[in-house]
């Protein structure tokens, strides 16, 4: 598989704040690459160096194999992105939003062929209505239509899901893997809702204060032959002082009041169980935690 | 860039905002001109005191004819219609980074180049129309409504004289030429819309600017006139009225005359100059411009 975006040592820096500091990462040719960090950790400023919006202080951006400082055109005419909330003109019609930017993208599409692009997101019965008149959720469906309009090979949707209700984020999620699964396209996305992206994407990127902290497939990132495992005992002090005489030791990460949370194989559970009940340890919970959450936030907490 | 250029004109003339200017000019050169219909005469009284006993004979309805309302409409109002132009002209890209839409704009295979190229020519389109607006409201209709006669414009302690044949090729110029100072004004809107990322802040800073620089422009004070006044563009954009000051042989009138021609070419070239400046400052900046709203 190829690789669609290609980043090197990309960096950008507003006067002192240092926002996206020296990334690296490989988006391959299809497939939904998510973008993790916390608020302020340069999601966007990365999205917006990608469509070149902003211009890097350092660093090399390549999509499609080209340099993206040589040939933006030929890059944006095969990219399609919606970047935080789809602002459009309010005072326009659906179908006059979605023309216009079909125009801008060199398209010159008939009422028929603009129609069925609004029916593919559900809005063909609100065409002819201004944008003013239309819902949070309406709204985003457009903005996904707008950027599919030219049917690009590379979709970068920055937190698509913002403020809407649980239907519509569904309504998201299908499409996004309707659009990876069954168009082939590649999507990159950046979302605060971590139980959706580890619904929809296969390959994560994480950063945290402009740095990357991990990259690489979902599954190996999550690692569930390496479960982590939460243990809520009578006192989680006491547990790891006990814990620290025997070869468990390693495997403690972290302790939060009366809960220890370890790392261990799957076939390590029962035999730490039966010790702990050896060592007259009262084990009052057991819950393994192997989400996307619990991997994003023992990475940002440190 | 032509099916650019028609977007950037549909998204004006889609916005209501855009006819608050057809509005407000329609409203107020159709008060002038009820005024002058009705109350003409003291009017013209007013404007002759002071210019002898030989006017006085004349009637008010030769002097008050729909070349001479013209010139008073313009007279009021093109001080005005710099207002309106930036109205438009200041939300061109302040307006869209306003709203949210200027990221997704700019994330097109459009170049910047090319999209400032169309804002900026959908901008002097609409000043374009709203000055043929004004030609059409304070010309035809008050030729219409006051019929046509030689044009007497006062002129200080002078008073020019043009036989009616020899007026609207006045006029056609008059308009060029304003539209080269409107023009200006628009690429100074246009500019701060660059800079701005809400579309108030550069219709203000343009009206503030054109009232300021009028105010100075019309102070009489001998020390403004050599060291500010020149480099004033609202100073050159008065040079209209040079095309109704004619040169005079003995106390006549020379038809096809034009008293200072050179005055008024410098000045078009200074207000040109200035349109360069504002749109080589807005284009410089908006290439390197770092798209965050």
């Amino acid at each position: 598989m190829s690789s669609i975006i290609d980043v090197r040592g990309l960096t950008k820096s507003f006067s002192e704040i240092t926002a996206v500091d020296d990334l690296t990462f490989t988006v391959k040719e299809k497939g939904v690459y998510g973008f993790l960090g916390q608020n302020g950790a340069g999601k966007s400023t990365t999205i917006r160096m990608l469509l070149s919006l902003i211009r890097p202080t350092k660093g090399e951006i390549r999509i499609f194999g080209l340099d993206l400082s040589k040939h933006r055109k030929e890059i944006l005419q095969r990219t399609g992105a919606i970047i935080e909330k789809p602002d459009l003109y309010k005072y326009l019609t659906a179908v006059e939003n979605l023309n216009l930017f079909a125009t801008m993208s060199g398209l010159k599409l008939s009422r028929k062929q603009l129609m069925d692009k609004l029916e593919k997101v559900g809005l063909a019965e609100r065409a002819d209505s201004k944008i003013k008149t239309y819902s949070q959720g309406m709204k985003q469906r457009l903005g996904i239509a707008v950027a599919l309009v030219h049917d690009p090979d590379l979709i970068i949707l920055d937190e698509p899901m913002n403020g809407l209700d649980p239907q519509g984020i569904a309504d998201i999620r299908y499409l996004i893997n309707h659009l990876s699964k069954d168009e082939g396209k590649t999507i990159f996305i950046s979302s605060h809702l971590l139980s959706e992206m580890e619904q929809v994407a296969d390959s994560l990127l994480i950063i945290h204060k402009g740095k990357k902290i991990a990259e690489g497939n979902m599954n190996e990132l999550l690692n569930p032959e390496q479960s982590r495992i939460e243990i809520e005992t009578r006192s989680a002090k006491e547990l790891e002082l006990l814990l620290k005489q025997t070869p468990w030791a390693n495997k403690i990460i972290s302790i939060n009041g009366s809960k220890i949370i370890m790392q261990m194989k799957r076939e390590e559970v029962p035999f730490f169980v039966q010790q702990m009940t050896e060592m007259k340890q009262d084990i009052f919970s057991i819950h393994k935690k192997n989400s996307l959450e619990d991997y994003f936030l023992s990475l940002t907490a440190r | 860039m032509i099916p650019l250029l028609k977007i950037e004109i549909f998204k004006i003339f889609k916005k209501p905002r855009t006819y608050i200017a057809f509005a407000v000019i329609a409203l107020i050169i159709i008060l002038i001109q009820i005024a002058l219909k009705f109350g003409g005469k003291e009017y013209v009284g007013l404007m002759m005191s002071g210019m002898g006993d030989s006017f006085e004979e004349i009637p008010t309805k030769t002097i008050l004819n729909g070349y001479l309302v013209c010139f008073i409409i313009l007279n009021l109002l093109l001080i005005h219609v710099p207002i309106l132009v930036a109205l438009v002209a200041g939300d061109a890209v302040a307006g869209e980074a306003n709203m949210g839409t200027l990221r997704l704009v700019a994330s097109k295979p459009v170049s910047r180049i090319q999209l400032l190229i169309v804002k900026f020519i959908a901008s002097v389109f609409y000043t374009l129309l709203l000055l043929i607006w004004v030609a059409v409201l304070a010309l035809l209709v008050s030729i219409a409504l006051f019929g046509v006669n030689w044009l007497g414009v006062p002129r200080e302690l002078q008073f020019n004289v043009m036989e009616a044949d020899d007026v609207l090729w006045r006029y056609a110029l008059a308009f060029c030429f304003a539209a080269i100072g409107l023009i200006c004004v628009a690429a100074l809107a246009f500019m701060l819309s660059v800079f701005s990322d809400n579309s108030i802040g550069p219709v203000v800073v343009t009206v503030c600017v054109i009232i300021v620089f009028t105010i100075l422009t019309q102070l009489q004070i001998p020390f403004y006139d050599e060291t500010i006044k020149p480099y004033l563009f609202t100073t050159h954009m008065l040079g209209w009225k040079g095309f109704f000051y004619v040169k005079a042989v003995d106390g006549v009138t020379q038809k096809g005359s034009i008293e200072n021609l050179s005055a008024i070419v410098k000045s078009a070239v200074v207000l040109i100059g200035y349109t360069a400046f504002f749109l080589g400052v807005a284009f410089w900046y908006f290439k390197r411009k770092n798209i965050l709203s």
